[in-house]
């Protein structure tokens, strides 16, 4: 199972979409219970270090169940 | 073949730069200096022109440099399709690596790309493919390859996918169509398998995805290659093999 951040859906309006760089912007996911995930690779917390959102490398870590998706047709 | 810095030899076309343009622009863009690199992409780029691969081939990303800069761009056209990259990709000497949620997204759709619904072609270079049920890029529906339990599914401009059986999910997966009623499919074997399969209008909704099937479960896989193009032929596709693989070993991740 993976792990990433929940936040506030207020955070996730806010910052779904925006660039942290010139390449990544931010991306929130929806886990089975409708809470936002983050997930963020090594390089995006580095890029996050000393930034305005530097306070969401705070949020400690939470297990991530994936809403059940339906297979496609074969 | 002509000595180029560090004992590296870089091949010349016959009364032409030491590097040729379309690679050089490519190289500038991405902001690649490394001289092994640059090697695998000026490689890269004369063999699929000596092929007669070039002109097929619409989007190339090579994912070399290990940035999320030099993974952006598109070998054939650097103002076309740049990727743009979610949270949560990691940048490696192996490619893209995604998280199952996490995707590169193409800004490109499969109306967009220049491929007809009988004429197409597509490819993706992976480390490894691990979970079951889940599609390693493209679009959900009928632009992607998906990892059934565990069959494999090619989806190219099809309402139903065919099936196979494959001993190793790893390695160069390509597929193609050249008419609405059949596609060809290789995986690293190279040996090619022909499936009837009724070609179907192309999705002008969704965008392309690398890591993620846009719309379904994405892999947590090393990604180092992938490719949209106008229909191969079986030859073709042996080709293709030939210069991709002489490229990922040149950069020591030939699987």
């Amino acid at each position: 199972m993976i792990q990433g951040r929940i936040v506030t859906t207020e955070t996730e309006r806010n910052l779904q979409g925006i660039f942290i760089d010139e390449n990544t912007f931010f991306n929130f996911v929806q886990d089975v219970n409708n809470n936002y995930f983050l997930f963020l690779s090594q390089q995006d917390e580095i890029d996050l270090m000393n930034t305005e959102y530097s306070y969401l490398l705070n949020i400690s870590f939470s297990d991530f169940e994936p809403k059940p998706i339906t297979p496609p047709i074969l | 073949m002509i000595g180029y810095g560090n004992s590296m030899f870089i091949r010349r076309k016959s009364g032409g730069s030491a590097i040729d343009p379309s690679a050089q622009a490519f190289l500038t863009a991405a902001g690649i200096t490394n001289v092994i690199r640059i090697q695998a992409i000026n490689e890269l780029v004369l063999d699929l022109k000596d092929f007669s691969l070039w002109n097929k081939l619409l989007v190339i990303y090579p994912f070399v440099g290990g940035t999320a800069q030099s993974n952006s761009f598109n070998l054939k056209n650097t103002a076309f399709g740049t990727l743009t990259y979610s949270t949560g990709i990691t940048h490696g000497n192996l490619g893209i690596k995604g998280n199952s949620t996490s995707f590169a997204n193409t800004g490109l759709k499969s109306t967009t790309l220049g491929i007809t619904q009988n004429s197409a072609a597509s490819g993706i270079y992976m480390q490894s493919w691990a979970v079951n049920q889940t599609m390693a890029y493209g679009h959900f529906g009928n632009l992607t390859m998906y990892k059934g339990l565990p069959a494999l599914y090619p989806m190219l401009n099809n309402g139903v996918a065919p099936s196979l059986a494959l001993g190793t999910f790893s390695g160069f997966f390509q597929m193609s169509r050249n008419n609405g009623t059949n596609l060809i499919f290789k995986d690293k074997s190279n040996t090619a398998t022909t499936f009837v399969s009724a070609s179907n209008a192309l999705n002008s909704t969704l965008n392309l995805y690398v890591c993620f099937a846009n719309n379904y479960n994405g892999v947590s896989d090393w990604i180092s290659f992938n490719y949209y193009a106008l229909g191969f032929t079986e030859t073709d596709l042996t080709n293709m093999y030939t210069a991709v693989q002489k490229f990922q070993t040149t950069l020591g991740r030939q699987i």
